[in-house]
């Protein structure tokens, strides 16, 4: 018996020809996991759309840096049915062509909710397609792969991928909510960030790479870490190039990979009028 | 600044398996070129929006030698390139890149494609199979320049291809950055996407100023 329904397309051979006349493949292949292959009317189900990258080569982050281009999927489903938005892990920092990026290598994982209607019945078949930039030191090539799962009405029955699928959950950075604030003070061409720790914060933040979420604040090139400062921890940071002043949002992503990652977000005070 | 590059160098991150331990290392060898690049760039003289773009005197692919100083008085257009790159493709197959090279020259407009990929990297041919290649693709630039020691593109700092620089009749740098709005690499999104540089491009020959002189380009990276 098929414990979970999942239709698996390799990526789409994207027809490139790399400058060396190598064919490419989008250099990764994506399928589809899901925790289950039955699932109850309005109760969300967790899946997780898998990127397995070739050796050597990368896809990009949200904030894919000074070049490159985010994954993103395009999502079919059947009336009624809802999804999250896919989760991504912390990234990694890379340079190549002399381009700060940041991307992810090896397998990749990205969580996200489905959730049925309240009128599900029988099986249905949901379809995405996933979009993705692969590079590496030799250049890049583009890939997509159409993607589908199969789920029936019924308890959920945790399949052969829910551990996988937990464990990817674990990975994800979580808003640190009361534990820690952010706050920003912009100069001319640079930003000094404070972390205010609050109620169970990290004790230490010196050792967490800092990854900037929000594109074009924060020059890719550089290598984010907090010192302590009396109560506070902060980072003086060079602003990108093509910031647009004054800054409107800051997420900063901060992983020790350890613990899961935290998110914190900053947003200028609103001006009330006195 | 060296120490900043060096430390983001080594910054490929301890990760949460071994294939990118793995890949971690082999980033860390390759990268000592691309080290020795990045500081090259540092010392070179950067060219910046309403200064005198840097001088370049360089070879084409029929081995004639292209100064801009060949130019006084012309509006000039340069343009990375990398027939290998899906940004690159995505202009050209649609047909975009193309027309706006042919649309200007018709306006007088001097546009320089140029190929900085180094020899024996992705992107680098011979000048005679560079030229078929850019026909093929129907590049109609005035000249397809060879910069194959990188000179010219790292004293434009030029990060991506496509990334695009115009430069008035005057000599100043006024527009530094991407083709349009829209970073992807589908060919459905170029009718869609804000016209940044062909917008800067008709204000430069109106005599009027450009509004959106600095823009990120997107791309993949100069193989230099």
């Amino acid at each position: 018996m098929m414990i979970a329904r999942i239709t698996v397309l390799s990526a789409i051979a994207a027809g490139m020809v790399l400058g060396d006349g190598k064919p490419g493949t989008g250099r990764a292949k994506a399928d589809w996991l899901t925790a289950s292959s039955s699932a109850l009317p309005g109760q969300p189900l967790q899946t997780a759309i898998r990127i397995r990258h070739d050796k050597h080569w990368y896809s990009y982050w949200l904030n894919p840096g000074e070049a490159g281009m985010p994954t993103t999927v395009e999502w079919k489903l059947p009336p009624g049915w809802k999804h999250g938005e896919p989760g991504f892990p912390a990234p990694v920092g890379f340079l190549t062509s002399g381009l700060a990026s940041y991307g992810h290598v090896g397998e990749l994982l990205l969580p996200v909710t489905i959730t049925p209607p309240e009128d599900f019945i029988g099986t249905a078949k949901l379809e995405a397609e996933i979009s993705w930039l692969a590079c590496s030191n030799d250049g890049c090539v583009p890939g997509e792969a159409a993607l589908s799962l199969e789920v029936t009405a019924g308890d959920p029955l945790p399949g052969p991928a829910a551990a996988e699928i937990l464990a990817a959950i674990d990975l994800l950075p979580r808003p640190a909510g009361e534990s820690l604030r952010l706050s920003v003070e912009e100069t001319e061409n640079s930003l000094v960030l404070t972390l205010i720790p609050g109620k169970s914060a990290p004790a230490d933040l010196s050792q967490h790479e800092v990854f900037p979420l929000t594109t074009e604040v924060i020059d890719p090139k550089t290598r984010i870490r907090f010192a302590p400062g009396g109560q506070n921890w902060t980072a003086t940071v060079p602003k990108s190039e093509f910031a647009a002043s004054p800054l409107k949002e800051l997420t900063l992503v901060l992983a020790d990979r350890k613990h899961p990652p935290l998110q914190v977000t900053w947003n200028p005070p609103s001006r009330k009028s006195h | 600044m060296e120490s900043t590059i060096k430390k983001k160098s080594l910054d490929i991150s301890p990760s949460v398996n071994n294939v990118c331990l793995e890949s971690r290392n082999i980033m860390k060898n390759s990268l000592i070129p691309t080290i020795a690049g990045a500081f090259a760039l540092i010392t070179a003289h950067a060219a910046e929006i309403g200064q005198s773009a840097p001088d370049f005197s360089v070879k084409n692919t029929k081995g004639e030698t292209v100064a801009l100083a060949d130019f006084k008085d012309k509006v000039v257009v340069l343009e990375w390139v990398n027939y290998g790159c899906p940004f690159v493709k995505k202009h050209y197959e649609s047909g975009n890149m193309p027309a706006l090279q042919e649309k200007y020259a018709a306006k007088g407009v001097v546009w320089l494609t140029v190929n900085s990929s180094a020899e024996g990297k992705q992107g680098y041919h011979a000048p005679a199979e560079m030229a078929e290649i850019a026909t093929k693709h129907g590049n109609k630039a005035s000249h397809f320049l060879m910069d194959t020691d990188g000179k010219m593109g790292k004293a434009y700092d030029a990060k991506v291809t496509p990334h695009l620089y115009i430069i008035h009749k005057d000599g100043k740098l006024v527009y530094d950055g991407a083709i349009d709005s829209n970073p992807s690499a589908r060919k459905e999104d170029v009718a869609t996407a804000d016209k940044w540089f062909a917008d800067a491009l008709d204000a430069v020959l109106a005599g009027k100023d450009v509004s959106n002189a600095k823009t990120k380009p997107y791309g993949c990276g100069v193989k230099y």
